[in-house]
């Protein structure tokens, strides 16, 4: 299979252990062909690469992200992606969010899945799998690892 | 000169020296011989009698002087009189201080030598002396001097026998005058009782009167039942009384003659029978004074001569004063054309006989012309001094047409008429009038006063009363004592009476006068309280002051009393007073809450620092705790991988090769997607182009050669799996160790952070726990401060460290961490969401370690800057509290540190002296 993945899902986390966690977790859900995914450790770092993938036709359909980080933080992140990427599934990942934020960020739009850290592999693996669904994509995209679990 | 004095009995003796007759007189051969006798026996050239009149001296005898007289002023025997039992010596004039300068010394006939001896009546009257005169000083022996006693007293005999004699022939020729007038009354009547003769006057009396009437027919005796039984006592004169028919009674001395009676008759003239009774007059009297003494010799016809002489005595003693008092009167009567005030004489008919000058403006003022009847005011009084009911001398007050006068009235028996003396005292009544007037307009004045003043007093709220010094109520106002009546009966009593009516017990108001009397005497005023109950039930307060007169001040003489109720200043002050004390308690009570309120305060703001430490330590452990999760379990299955398969089947080389490959220095972790893409891209065309191998077999290589992080230039890399016996397999080994070799690398630092937090915490716990002080690093706790609040620190916010690594402080590390991560949050808060910058940093100025956190947040205000400290305070809007600074404030003061504040658009620094 020669496939140029259509479809990105970002990954920002200011901790790299995070970012590396999420990576080995991720690869094993999805054919990495067909879904691009990047990690970044800041906000500044994604937008920016996110505008040049945008550029290559690839739709962001799925942003994970952390709640506390120096300079940008997950909300002001969040508020600036889904205003240039309305359609994109917004997940946060944190340590440390009180509730009456997360449902700020939620009402406001902004957020559509909160996840606490540390979490479970299959939580996050939902979240994917309803996103790939939701963009009725070739659902093959998806690779089933249950074992792994 | 020393002119005499007048002796105390001046009026009685001059009166008595008149009565003698002697002044004036002829000369008398025995006074004659007494001043030949003085002369001759002292041996002076002059001697003399002297008379001292009011003023002159008289002679009524002298031996070598001519003058008759001289003044009385110049007279030595005026000095003599004054001594009646002594000699009066004067043996030098010219020696003599009282004489030196008179005139009879200096000139005629120069008196040296004066020896005189009073001339003493028996009634005891010094009326003149003998003297013996000198022109040169000598002395008299004493033979001399008690001859010229001799012959003062034999003088004074002389001169009274001499006045009585003469009084007495006086008298019998008065007597005789008037039984010669008499005469022309007599009844001669014979033994039968028949009138044979009768005096003229009779014709007037009786005028059917005639010669041979019967007496008991005319008239009736009294005593006698008729003429006969009178005759039988053989009596040659006696005294008869008798009535005619129209019972006017007559009186009559009647003379036995041979055959006849002869009966010199009077009228009994008496209040009760008038002269006009008789048909007679005044004027068929003249000698009526005469006439009074005869009847009145009459009355005690039967005495001794010599009694009748004594009482002729005295009577005539009594005329002469009267004699004196009509010549006065005379004397004014003589002459009352030249009297400046009115004299009007009216007669028994009420006739005006007389008026002078003066009068006629009075008389036509009453309308008086000829008859006085028409003065209302007087013609009474007239009427009855001539009806003998008045004294003879009347005064009347007489008010007429806005003019007064003064009348007096006097009657003159031997006259029969009234004079009347008028005087008007219109102006001095008027004057009386107007200052009476006055004085009416000025009591009127002061009891307007009077009243106003009591007025002013009695409004005064105050009570007010006046003492006199005794204590004796001399004023109360109403406000003192409401009641009138009372009030009336306190005046003049005392404080004591009016306190015993009221029923005040004794000790109360004994203590109380004395407690008065205090204060007189020590003349200063009093001030105290009185508590008292009033007759509601009241319980009153009253300010009472005494005020005693002020001493030496003869007008200032009262005790002023003033009370003053001040039951409402006095409850309210207590009112007060139970407030404050009220509000000590609630003061007391709210520092308590207070105190409370702190304690809780710092509770919850240890609880709150706590939670946020807490949360941020949540978070900053979740991290760390995921990745070391995830990163064991990917061990986990990849080695279950490993060991299931992959490791059987791959030579020993092979192994080596993918160790080698995983510890081959490349710390990412993971390439980039869109560069695994390109990699994946790039090596697949290589694998298809160069190695010509099929697509199917390219896609999956290449698929594992970016999962093995080997890239397209990696050709060694890449030479020696296409080598191998199974290069998919072989791709899969290497992917596998590598991802062990990651994880652990993950695990490895996820663990450090954690460690680190952790360590972080116990720094902190155990600080909270320890209270001693050690050696605190600046740049440690700094640090520590700004880990645990990390999960503040917000993307926004840059902080720059400038720290000296060797700093210290000697505190509790605790404090510490409270002031750095309470004004680091306050900076935090105060920058907000804007980009921002904090700089702290430390150093050593003067001897003191300084630490500076500046911000360039907004500025603080200038009149929040004092305030800063304060619980409460805060820049930051009123949802944010300012709690932190408050417990920094507090620790600062414990360590005795210093802070300082500068604060300019930008640049708010926290300066710490430490």
């Amino acid at each position: 299979m020669n496939l140029f993945p259509k479809i990105a899902l970002i990954c920002v986390d200011d901790d790299p252990s995070i970012l590396h966690v999420l990576h080995f977790q991720l690869q094993k859900m999805i054919d990495t062909n067909a879904v691009l995914c990047e990690f970044f450790e800041s906000p500044e770092e994604a937008l920016s690469t996110m505008a040049s993938i945008t550029e290559q036709n690839i739709d962001i359909i799925y942003i994970l992200s952390d709640y506390q980080m120096p300079k940008m933080t997950g909300e002001e992140f969040l508020r600036v992606a889904k205003r240039r990427y309305p359609k994109v599934t917004c997940v946060m990942l944190s340590g440390q969010a009180d509730e009456t934020a997360v449902e700020k960020l939620k009402s406001e739009g902004l957020l559509d899945i909160f996840i606490a850290k540390p979490w479970s592999e299959e939580k996050l693996f939902d979240t994917v799998r309803n996103v790939l669904k939701e963009s009725e994509l070739n659902p093959s995209y998806l690779l089933l690892k249950q074992k792994s679990m | 000169m020393k002119l005499p004095e007048e002796p105390l009995n001046e009026e009685a003796r001059i009166r008595e020296l008149l009565s003698l007759n002697i002044l004036d007189s002829e000369a008398d051969a025995n006074l004659d011989m007494i001043t030949e006798l003085a002369s001759s026996v002292c041996g002076t050239p002059i001697a003399l009698i002297s008379l001292i009149d009011s003023d002159r001296q008289w002679f009524k005898s002298r031996v070598g002087l001519s003058a008759t007289e001289t003044p009385r002023d110049y007279a030595f025997c005026a000095h003599a009189i004054n001594q009646p039992d002594e000699v009066f010596l004067v043996k030098d004039s010219t020696q003599d201080e009282r004489f030196v300068d008179n005139p009879l010394v200096t000139g005629e006939p120069h008196v040296i030598f004066y020896c005189g001896v009073p001339i003493v009546t028996e009634a005891g009257n010094a009326i003149g002396t003998v003297c013996a005169i000198d022109n040169q000083p000598r002395e008299l022996n004493e033979f001399q001097i008690n001859s010229l006693k001799m012959l003062a007293q034999m003088a004074a005999k002389f001169i009274q026998s001499k006045y009585e004699t003469d009084f007495l022939s006086d008298q019998l020729s008065a007597m005789n005058r008037t039984l010669d007038n008499s005469g022309a009354f007599f009844l001669k009547v014979n033994n039968e009782g028949n009138l044979l003769d009768f005096g003229g006057k009779w014709k007037k009396i009786l005028p059917e009167l005639t010669e041979g009437q019967f007496f008991d027919e005319l008239f009736e005796i009294d005593g006698y039942n008729g003429f006969s039984e009178l005759i039988e006592e053989h009596k040659t004169r006696k005294f008869v009384n008798f009535k005619d028919k129209k019972q006017r009674s007559f009186k009559a001395s009647m003379l036995r003659l041979s055959g006849r009676f002869m009966l010199m008759a009077l009228p009994d003239i008496s209040l009760n029978q008038k002269l006009s009774d008789y048909n007679l007059t005044i004027e068929d009297f003249p000698e009526y004074k005469e006439l009074t003494d005869f009847m009145f010799l009459n009355e005690i016809g039967r005495k001794d001569l010599k009694e009748v002489e004594r009482m002729n005595l005295r009577i005539s003693k009594q005329n002469s004063e009267l004699k004196k008092a009509l010549l006065n009167i005379e004397k004014l009567s003589s002459f009352p054309d030249q009297n400046p005030n009115p004299v009007i004489r009216v007669g028994r008919d009420m006739q005006v006989i007389y008026f002078n000058q003066s009068s006629k403006h009075l008389l036509s003022l009453f309308d008086i012309k000829n008859d006085f009847s028409g003065f209302d005011h007087l013609s009474d009084l007239v009427s009855l001094l001539f009806g003998g009911f008045k004294e003879m001398i009347q005064e009347e007050v007489v008010s007429f047409q806005g003019r007064t006068f003064v009348f007096s009235l006097v009657y003159y028996a031997e006259h029969d008429f009234v004079n009347i003396y008028g005087f008007e005292i219109t102006n001095y009544t008027n004057k009386i009038t107007e200052q009476s007037n006055d004085l009416k307009e000025l009591n009127f004045k002061l009891s307007t006063q009077e009243n106003f003043l009591q007025n002013i007093f009695d409004i005064l709220p105050a009570d007010v009363a006046l003492f006199d010094k005794e204590m004796r109520f001399r004023f109360i106002n109403k406000s003192a004592v409401k009641d009138d009546e009372r009030r009336q009966w306190m005046i003049g009593k005392t404080e004591r009476e009016y306190a015993e009516m009221r029923g005040v017990p004794a000790e109360r108001i004994d203590k109380r006068e004395a407690f008065f009397k205090n204060i007189i005497l020590s003349g200063k005023s009093e001030e105290w309280i009185e508590e008292s109950v009033n007759s509601d039930g009241q319980t009153r307060y009253f300010l009472r002051t005494l005020n005693p007169p002020a001493l030496n001040d003869e007008y200032n003489e009262f005790v002023i009393a003033y009370g003053l109720d001040i039951t409402e200043q006095i409850v309210s002050k207590k009112k007060l007073e139970d407030l404050n004390m009220n509000l000590e308690k609630i003061i007391e009570k709210q520092t308590r809450e207070n105190i409370e309120l702190n304690a809780t305060i710092s509770e919850t703001e240890k609880l709150v620092a706590i939670g946020e430490l807490t949360m941020g330590i949540a978070h900053d452990l979740n991290s760390p705790i995921a990745s070391i999760r995830v990163g064991a379990e990917s061990i986990r299955e990849t080695l279950e991988d490993l060991f299931h398969g992959l490791i059987h089947d791959c030579t020993r080389e092979e192994l080596e090769f993918a160790c080698n490959n995983a510890m081959d220095g490349k710390a990412v972790p993971f390439m980039s997607g869109i560069k695994s893409v390109k990699e994946r891209t790039q090596i697949e065309s290589y694998l298809v182009n160069d190695r010509h191998l099929t697509k199917e077999l390219a896609s999956k290589l290449a698929d594992g050669f970016v999962k093995a992080k080997i890239e397209h230039h990696e050709k060694l890399k890449i030479e020696k799996v296409l080598n191998s016996r199974h290069p998919e397999d072989f791709l899969k080994l290497m992917k596998s160790i590598h991802t062990i070799r990651q994880m652990v690398d993950t695990i490895f630092h996820a663990a450090n952070r954690s460690a680190d937090v952790v360590s972080d915490l116990r720094k902190f716990t155990r600080s909270a726990v320890h209270q001693s002080k050690e050696c605190v690093n600046i740049k440690d706790s700094v640090t520590n401060v700004l880990r645990v609040l990390s999960s503040n620190l917000k993307g926004n916010v840059d902080i720059h460290l400038e720290l000296d690594g060797e700093c210290c402080v000697t505190a509790i590390p605790r404090d510490v961490f409270q002031v750095w991560s309470n004004v680091l949050k306050n900076a935090f808060e105060a920058i907000g969401e804007k980009p921002g910058d904090i700089w702290i940093r430390s150093f050593v100025r003067e001897g003191r370690t300084i630490v500076q956190f500046e911000n360039n947040g907004p500025m603080i205000p200038q009149d929040v800057l004092p305030e800063i400290f304060n619980r409460f305070k805060s820049t930051k809007g009123a949802d944010n509290t300012g709690f932190g600074l408050n417990i920094v404030k507090r620790i600062l003061e414990t360590n005795q540190w210093d802070v300082s504040i500068t604060s300019q658009t930008d640049a708010t620094i926290f300066e710490f002296l430490l």
